[in-house]
């Protein structure tokens, strides 16, 4: 199946990037831990998913030239090229989700350390570390939907990566610029939205709050949302695939 | 089985036609030349037959089956470009190990063995290859495909005199022991001129030749003589070059050279010689012609 | 066998040209084989098509024939055949130009006659 095999190809191409990120992480993290155990004060630490996250963004802002152009070559069709990129990206996430929650608890040893998870979603969780009276669970539960969140989220920030490359490779510059400055733009007029009309903004918020599950502290919620988001997202990347063209150097 | 047609494919950049509504047939297990002068649409021809860039107008069929992102007729061809799709740092051992994954008739000993032959060095990564031996790689990596369609855009681009005549005998000898579709796009005229079965001229995003090698040097020959006796002689016949030389004039004739033409030639003491592939080549795409 | 093509005429009569002559100065002699059409096209780069049209010539003329399997023969008496096809074309290509030649030299048939000897 050209499709296994194209994805092999893409899962190969990412090999070297995603072992250089870990050895990176895993050496940051033992320094942070070894420090940690110098310093008199209760430190804490979170969020290092994120940096898997802006990882997995940028692995999909590079994924689509060098692998497009390949598939061309092999005249393997567009569409198969995209089922391949979602065949590759399911397993990488997966794999980094799993790897990213191993060592998280493993650093946890060192010092607290809270998933993104654990913070939006865990029962008794509170900022104010004074008040706060959660203990990290490693039951089946909590691990297991840390984990489904966590894959929900890469998958959505690589295919978020992927959109921005392929507009950026479609459009001219006049059109780069727009949709470098689209963000604000969204921002700036939600903003004054909201000044407004404060119904609509609670309306909003509580949309917000309801698809992510916040209000429920549900995580299934929202990694339903996600999936629902990454097949947006891909489905736009496949329209702007279908028309992709290798360019004249 | 494996015949290519092209129906009323037109694609424009801007105003100008790059390709002005084409038809083409292009029969199975014959070796193609596709001529053409820079700019003329060879290229853009060739992507819009291998889905790399789309048509404005029109539509490919293989086996009378609708090409378009028809993910089995693609396989079934081979497309040598000019530009460098695969990462510069990839070796070319492995560029062959991954040819194989998407073309199953991928023959690896060939490759290796043309490999040596060429002296190509299957452990340099791309970007460490010169022009030539950046074809080189292509070509081979072509040839052994195993497709039944092989397209060579430019194929001997940087190579040296031995090489060129190393790849056009490879090509032989793998046309004869399997048949299958070639099609050359070489702007090196001459030296493929015996190698074509069938040739086809684009001039200007049109199709202006698309004949047997054969047929079309048959239909051409070149008279000299004195001025008057030339012009003479032109009248009533399709000329598509004119030369002066003093008082000598040479005129380019297709048409028949039959007993009748002979005569008259005799009488008014013209030279009659046959015309190269090559230069036939450049007197019907130079820009303005004398009909 | 030499081929040095050139453009006088299609390269599939050439070729049985080329072949032909071979014969009459015995190189290819009779019930012996000649070059395959590989080896033709190979060696002088030429569509195997054009090689093969120069061959079914010949067949054709019952110069040469087919032996499954194995190649392209010579058939027997196919010299002495040659001979006598490129004897009645003798005069059509070389006498008559060469009257012709002399007419507009001006040479009497006397001196031509005296030439033709001093050669022979």
């Amino acid at each position: 199946m050209k499709n296994l095999k194209l994805a092999k190809y893409n899962i190969k191409s990412s090999f070297k990037p995603i072992i250089i990120y870990y050895c990176i992480l895993i050496t940051v993290i033992t320094c942070l831990a070894i420090l940690n155990k110098f310093s008199a004060e209760n430190n804490e630490s979170s969020g290092i998913e994120f940096s898997s996250m802006i990882f997995l963004f940028v692995i999909g802002l590079n994924f689509f030239k060098e692998n497009f152009h390949f598939t061309q070559a092999n005249n393997i069709s567009r569409a198969d090229y995209l089922k391949s990129v979602v065949i590759a990206i399911l397993p990488i996430a997966l794999v980094m989700s799993i790897l990213d929650v191993i060592i998280n608890r493993v650093f946890n040893l060192s010092m607290v350390c809270p998933t993104f998870y654990d913070m939006t979603y865990a029962p008794g969780f509170i900022n104010d570390i004074n008040k706060r009276v959660w203990i990290q669970s490693n039951s089946i539960g909590t691990l297991s939907r840390t984990v489904t969140f966590l894959f929900a989220s890469y998958i959505v920030v690589f295919a978020l990566g992927l959109l921005i490359t392929m507009i950026y490779y479609k459009c001219n510059k006049i059109m780069r610029i727009l949709v470098s400055l689209s963000p604000i733009v969204i921002i700036a007029i939600g903003g004054i939205i909201f000044e407004g009309s404060s119904k609509f903004e609670n309306n909003v918020v509580d949309f917000f709050m309801n698809i992510f599950g916040l209000n429920t502290f549900n995580s299934y919620m929202a990694v339903m949302t996600l999936i629902c988001l990454f097949i947006i997202l891909m489905t736009f990347v496949y329209m702007l695939v279908r028309k992709a063209v290798v360019k004249r150097t | 089985m494996g015949t290519i047609k092209v129906s009323n494919v037109s694609k424009k950049y801007g105003d100008t036609f790059a390709l002005d509504h084409i038809s083409l047939t292009i029969e199975k297990n014959k070796i193609y030349g596709l001529l053409g002068r820079n700019g003329a649409g060879k290229t853009t021809l060739l992507n819009i037959i291998n889905n790399r860039i789309f048509a404005d107008d029109g539509a490919i069929s293989i086996d009378d089956k609708n090409f378009s992102e028809n993910k089995k007729s693609l396989g079934r061809i081979y497309f040598m470009t000019e530009q460098n799709l695969y990462p510069q740092a990839m070796k070319i051992k492995e560029i062959f190990k991954w040819t194989k994954e998407f073309y199953p008739n991928f023959d690896m000993e060939y490759a290796l063995e043309l490999s040596k032959k060429f002296e190509l060095n299957i452990n340099k990564k791309i970007k460490e290859l010169s022009t030539g031996y950046s074809s080189i790689c292509k070509i081979i990596n072509t040839m052994a495909s195993g497709a039944e369609i092989l397209m060579f855009d430019e194929p001997v681009l940087g190579l040296d005199a031995n090489h060129r005549e190393l790849f056009y005998k490879e090509l032989m000898e793998s046309y004869i022991e399997k048949p299958k579709t070639i099609i050359l796009s070489t702007h090196i005229i001459e030296e493929v001129a015996h190698l074509l079965e069938k040739i086809v001229i684009i001039k200007n995003g049109k199709i202006i030749k698309d004949e047997s090698v054969e047929e079309l040097l048959t239909k051409c020959y070149c008279v000299s003589g004195l001025n008057k006796n030339i012009d003479t002689y032109i009248k009533d016949k399709y000329c598509i070059s004119l030369d002066e030389m003093a008082s000598f004039k040479s005129a380019v004739i297709i048409g028949e050279n039959g007993h009748k033409e002979n005569q008259e030639q005799k009488k008014l003491d013209l030279e009659v010689t046959k015309v190269e592939l090559q230069k036939l080549f450049i007197h019907l795409t130079n820009e303005g012609g004398v009909k | 066998m030499n081929l040095n093509f050139n453009n006088d005429s299609p390269i599939y009569m050439q070729i049985a040209s080329a072949i032909e002559d071979n014969i009459l100065k015995g190189i290819f002699e009779e019930e012996t084989a000649i070059p395959s059409t590989t080896e033709i096209s190979v060696k002088y780069k030429i569509n195997p098509a054009t090689v093969a049209k120069g061959f079914n010539l010949l067949v054709d003329e019952g110069i040469i024939y087919k032996k499954r399997g194995v190649g392209m023969f010579v058939v027997t008496g196919s010299k002495g055949k040659l001979m006598e096809i490129r004897k009645e074309n003798f005069y059509k290509n070389y006498i008559v130009s060469l009257i012709e030649e002399a007419e507009k030299l001006n040479i009497s048939s006397k001196d031509i006659i005296k030439m033709i000897e001093r050669e022979i």
